[in-house]
């Protein structure tokens, strides 16, 4: 699970407290996928100026036949024969809603698992809308793994700062990583419980690098 | 499962790693949120299988994703019944190299031992490496 989907996963169980429902927004014609994204601006713009009190999630897609498309989960009805018209407007097609119930809100984190395709990157793939709630963002969610622990405790002990040398660090954690599972060490510690600072090279049986 | 049958699958293509096993970590991963606090969170075991790879010694960080059923760590270290030292087959989804790293992710088949399969070979403790072969601490691994 990428940091992405859970925070996704989070968005979507606070707006889960209430009711929900699930929208599909397609194309007729396979649009590029900078114009679909153009084209749900539009949307998103003429929905929130008819219903100002909408909030919501919304979903990329890249569907393999169908090319980009939106799915949508809001917090409030809102009639599907006006949403068509502002659809229509934004130059979109099909639409298709569904009631969902509120723990089936992370149903759309799937779209989140898949590979992203080259032509996303960098794109948000979901983002939440709509005033009055705020949605967990990547930057609020914390990693708690044994790497993320260990990693945490060499940061303590070499003093980084920044991001130099991101890569040889992550190398030296992941030595560390090995040599604690392998020798049973405490997590953070080096042999017999010693902070890495007292542990000499031999004894955590790295190489020395001086970049960190 | 016996070298045969482990030959067998070999050649059926079935994607799997023979490896030296060095020893398991049971840990709670998952994702708090810090403006909430909510958590995500799910069992997971790392398994360290020792390989070789392009000639020499390699370290395989081999991840396990629990069912729902095992639910703590306790649980899930009580499937750990592999003897260090000892070669197993692991089945895996898949298999990446990254940064000088070898990653895995073990498929629900899990582990196996290879039946009357010896202690891995190498040097005794303390004696000199095979010739052929090279410690990944000799190598600088950033570069």
């Amino acid at each position: 699970m990428t940091k992405s989907k859970a925070a996704f996963l989070f968005a979507s169980q606070t707006l889960g407290k209430q009711r929900l429902y699930l929208w599909t927004f397609t194309f007729r014609e396979l649009l590029e996928v900078k114009e679909t994204r153009k084209r749900w601006n539009h949307l998103l713009t003429l929905l929130l100026r008819t219903w100002p009190r909408l909030q919501g999630l919304r979903v990329f897609e890249l569907h393999e036949k169908h090319g980009l498309h939106v799915h949508l989960i809001t917090n409030q009805f809102i009639h599907v024969n006006r949403t068509r018209e502002l659809a229509t407007q934004a130059g979109w097609g099909r639409i298709h809603v569904t009631r969902m119930p509120s723990e089936h809100a992370g149903y759309l984190a799937k779209y989140l698992s898949k590979d992203r395709p080259e032509c996303l990157y960098r794109w948000r793939l979901w983002a939440g809308f709509g005033k009055g709630w705020e949605w967990a963002k990547v930057k609020d969610v914390i990693r708690e793994t044994l790497f993320s622990r260990m990693y945490r405790a060499c940061k303590e002990w070499k003093g980084w700062t920044g991001k130099t040398s991101f890569f040889e660090r992550m190398a030296l954690v992941r030595r560390l990583v090995i040599r604690t599972i392998e020798e049973g060490w405490e997590i953070g510690f080096g042999p017999g419980g010693k902070p890495y600072y007292l542990c000499s090279v031999a004894e955590l049986e790295i190489l020395e690098d001086r970049n960190i | 499962m016996t070298e045969a049958e482990l030959f067998k699958e070999v050649l059926q293509g079935v994607l799997l790693i023979v490896g030296e096993y060095r020893g398991s970590h049971a840990e709670e991963a998952g994702y708090v949120d810090r403006k909430s606090g909510n958590a995500i969170r799910y069992v997971r075991a790392i398994h360290l299988a020792e390989c070789s790879w392009h000639g020499h010694v390699d370290c395989v960080i081999i991840t396990e994703r629990f069912p729902e059923h095992v639910s703590t760590i306790a649980q899930a270290q009580a499937t750990f019944s592999y003897v260090r030292g000892q070669r197993y087959v692991f089945y895996i989804d898949w298999v990446k190299r990254e940064r000088g790293q070898t990653f895995a992710s073990l498929s629900t088949w899990g582990i196996e031992e290879i039946e009357g399969g010896k202690e891995a070979l190498g040097p005794p403790p303390g004696g000199p490496a095979p010739h052929n072969l090279v410690l990944l601490e000799t190598i600088p691994q950033c570069l």
